[in-house]
């Protein structure tokens, strides 16, 4: 797995060493590599459930996966404080739990809500000091299952995209006119199919595989 | 059962008790459309520089088009 793939003007295949193919440090390489690394990632999708944006990370998108960490993460937790656990209740509101379980911790929670209920299974009352929580009501109890349950449904989109990702993709065609001053022949944006350089540009430290 | 063991167990307890925050929840709007705006863009745009411009402009067209809707919505009622 040492080089990355790119696709020449031509159509023809272009090998790139890789970890040195880009020359803009904010971001590492994108490029793809069908032979080294498939379309199809379903350890980074899984990795993505567990923890939003690792899969992003293992793919080399670090500065992506960090951002999404971070928005999603704040989400999830901003949900969870405001509502507190009982926001988690998969029998209270199953529909919005799945949309919650989308993101794996909220399973770990939602299981902790459910061993701190009473030996009945129902929530303690609001008013009782001996409670282990206190159960939300109202706009605070909305706000806490959207923000969570949103929280799920975007780290959907991001399980989406690091589960497949096609070469061609915009983002991919950016790097590739970064690299040789053109897009791809046969794009909408650009017809051009000057010849790509013999040699790639020279690199920073920064790369990945997407 | 004591006052002072009352006063302790109905302190707030983070991540177990609910945030007393129920007469603003509409505030709590704008952190989560500038998190969807933020989340959407870092998938969809294809430099990592260009995501807080173009998160800004989508979280002030959902804002503007929250309010447009609720006025719509607010003329229905009274109007119709």
């Amino acid at each position: 797995m040492g080089f990355v793939n790119g696709i020449g003007p031509s159509g023809a295949e272009t090998f790139i060493p890789y970890g040195q193919a880009d020359p803009d440090p904010q971001e590492p390489t994108v490029l793809s590599d069908p032979t080294a690394s498939p379309k199809w990632h379903f350890a980074g999708a899984i990795a993505t459930w567990l923890i939003p944006g690792a899969g992003h990370i293992m793919l080399g998108q670090k500065g992506r996966g960090l951002i999404l960490l971070a928005s999603i993460g704040l989400l999830w937790v901003g949900g969870f404080f405001i509502g507190g656990v009982g926001v988690f209740d998969r029998k209270g509101h199953p529909v919005w739990f799945m949309g919650q379980m989308l993101i794996a911790p909220s399973v770990l929670v939602e299981g902790y809500h459910r061993s701190l209920q009473t030996s009945v299974g129902m929530p303690p009352r609001p008013d009782d000091p001996a409670g282990l929580y206190q159960p939300s009501f109202g706009h605070v109890h909305e706000q806490g299952v959207l923000y969570t349950a949103l929280a799920g449904m975007l780290n959907l989109l991001a399980i989406m995209d690091v589960l497949y990702r096609d070469p061609k993709d915009s983002r991919h065609r950016y790097h590739y006119r970064k690299l040789y001053g053109t897009t791809q022949p046969n794009t909408p944006d650009s017809p051009n199919t000057s010849p790509p350089p013999e040699t790639p540009p020279a690199a920073n430290s920064g790369g990945g595989v997407a | 059962m004591t006052p002072t063991f009352s006063l302790l167990t109905l302190a707030f307890r983070p991540f177990l008790d609910p945030l007393p925050i129920d007469g603003y929840w509409m505030a709590l709007l704008i952190p989560m459309v500038i998190c969807i705006a933020v989340v959407y863009k870092t998938i969809k745009t294809d430099r990592l520089h260009k995501i807080p411009r173009e998160a800004s402009i989508l979280a002030a067209q959902i804002v503007a088009f929250m309010i447009l809707a609720a006025l719509a919505l607010w003329m229905l009622t009274e109007l119709v």
